[in-house]
Parts: C-alpha cells; structure tokens; sequence
C-alpha cells in the first residue's frame, strides 16, 4: 500500500514538521508577538518564505504550469475566521501538529476543534450547496 | 532571547520545502487540504478504488464514451485511442494525490517536531502552552475551552477559504492566486487585529 510518492509525502511531513519547530511557528508566544508586531523574525520568516518560494517555482517551472483555482465563495469569511482561530490558540493546522509533537499535549484539544470545524463544514456543504464553493475539488 | 532559527534560515527551509512538494509531487503542498482529504477517507479510498480500473486518462475517457454510447446508441462518438485528445499544461488536472500519502504527511509532521525538539532539548510532556497564553488567555478549562474554539474557528475557517498557512499563504501567494492573497490578507490581518485586542483587555 505505501507507495513511493506516500514515501516522498511522508519525506516532506517529516522536513515541514522539523522545520515548523525549529523556527518556533509552534510556540504560542512567538506566534503572539508575531501578530503584535513585537518580533518580526516571524513575519520576515514568512514574507522571505514567499518570495524564495516564488523564485523556486519560477526555476523549476513546475508551480506555475498548476493552472490556478477558481475563487472560493468562502475565502473572505473563511480568512477572517481562521484568523480569529488562529490568534486564540495559536495553531495553523500545520502547527497544532508540531505542538503535539513537542510534546504539548493541550493540542489535541486544538486538534479536536480542527476536526470538528472540518466536519461542520462538510455537513454544512452538503446541506446548502451553494454556500462557499466554485469547484468539485477542495 | 529566541533559540529559533534565525528568519532567512527558516525562509529557506520552508520554501525548499514548498518547491520540492510542487517539483516532486506535482500538487501543492497545503496541510489543511490535507486534513480534510484525510477526515474523508471513505470517500478518497473509494475513489481510488474506481480510478485503479484505468491505466491512464485516456482508457477512462474511451470507457464512458462507450458507455454513453450504450445507453443513448449510435448518436454518440465511438472514441479509441488514436481519437482522444491528450490534456496537456495547463489542462492537465491537478493530481490526486494517494491517501495514504496524506495520512504520511500528517503524521511524519508530529514525528518531525519531535526528533527537532529532542534534538535541541525542548522535548517535554506538558499541559500548558506557556506563560503568555496563561496571562492573555487562561488556564485550565478556561485555556482548554479557548484551544477547542479556536481550533474549531480555524478548522471551519480554513475550509471555508480552501487553504490555510501552508496552502494560501505559502504557495499560493508565491504564484500569486487571487483567492490566495485575499484569505492571507483576511486572516493575517484578522490575528493581527485579536491578537492586539487581547493585548488590550484586561
């Protein structure tokens, strides 16, 4: 069943994961004086990720050849959410991972809420189609 | 103050990161889509189920032309292999990636954080999420009520924005999504604005 690309997949967790960690994206507190704007290692963190991400795409060619996603009706009020969200607890989805992986064990709890946003939106899809989406694919 | 990596190093990483998930993988990377695929794994496993009777796209496509053909006769084109066109580039549709693979992803994250947090001695069983969230948010059933919240706000959020950190911030504002810039620009500046908030009440 575990193929070589869930091998590469799981390569990349692995490296998303360590990275994650060691650059603090998991730590409550450095998150905070991100968005206070106190510390700006983060916020440097991400806009150079971006940038570098961006001329990475641009040699390897691959990124841009995607095609790009149609606008989800759901991308302003989804955002403005998941900002909230994410300034209360702390954790991208990416990062409630990492804090359990440091051993935080509160983030299970975050995780739990994740889990359960995630289904509410699936049942709240399924009811009322038309409520966010453009495309068949999420 | 911060025994983190400096910003440039951790720019690099997370954008080595990003580059060789498109190069390799042919998807870009986002880990809330791929909670979600996870969450609905039924469905996925099924999926694959239905598309692992096809060798290619191409056999997928000859097979339904023969079934329309079958069910509203001769009107409909007979398709064979020569006669089906190739998608290429841009219309090519983006890649299903195994959910196995997904499941991998998700799980390799925890075990990556732990090895980088035992490697630097961070490792350390605990309750709290440290002294700021204590002091701006709570303790106890208070600072756990607030974690399942925001954790539903974020689950539900994300979804509804079709990416969050990883997905939208990272990849999609390096090729310049329209979708993606607008829910950066929302949910950056919604934490931004909380986070502030709280700073200010007492």
């Amino acid at each position: 069943m575990i193929n070589r690309t869930a091998l590469v997949m799981g390569a990349h967790g692995f490296a998303l994961g360590f990275a994650l960690s060691c650059i603090g994206f998991a730590d409550w507190g450095e998150v905070h004086r991100m968005f206070t704007l106190v510390d700006l290692r983060l916020l440097f963190t991400f806009v150079g990720a971006v940038g570098l991400t961006a001329a990475g795409f641009a040699i390897v060619g691959r990124g841009r050849a995607l095609g790009s996603r149609p606008l989800q009706r759901g991308t302003v009020v989804g955002g403005v959410l998941f900002g909230v969200g994410w300034a209360i607890s702390g954790a991208c989805p990416g990062a409630s991972l990492v804090q359990l992986g440091e051993g935080r064990v509160a983030a299970l709890v975050t995780i739990a809420g994740i889990v359960v946003g995630v289904r509410l939106h699936a049942v709240a899809r399924a009811r009322w189609l038309t409520w966010d989406h453009g495309g068949c694919e999420s | 103050m911060s025994a983190y990596w400096p910003w440039w190093a951790s720019a690099l990483a997370l954008s080595a990161i990003a580059v060789g998930y498109v190069h390799l993988l042919g998807r870009t990377m986002g880990v809330s889509g791929s909670v979600a695929r996870t969450l609905r794994y039924r469905q996925e496993l099924a999926a694959e189920r239905t598309e692992r009777g096809f060798e290619s796209d191409a056999e997928l496509v000859i097979a339904l032309a023969q079934a329309t053909r079958d069910a509203f006769g001769e009107l409909a084109p007979a398709l064979d292999a020569t006669s089906v066109p190739a998608p290429a580039g841009a219309l090519a549709p983006a890649r299903r990636l195994p959910i196995a693979g997904e499941v991998m992803f998700l799980a390799m994250m925890i075990g990556g954080a732990f090895v980088a947090a035992t490697l630097r001695g961070a490792f350390a069983v605990r309750l709290d999420m440290g002294e700021e969230f204590a002091r701006l948010v709570g303790t106890g059933a208070r600072g756990l009520g607030a974690l399942f919240v925001g954790g539903l706000l974020v689950g539900l959020g994300t979804r509804l924005a079709g990416g969050c950190t990883s997905g939208h911030g990272l990849a999609g504002c390096a090729r310049l999504e329209r979708g993606s810039l607008i829910a950066t620009a929302c949910f950056f500046g919604t934490a931004i604005l909380v986070s502030r908030a709280m700073e200010m009440s007492p």
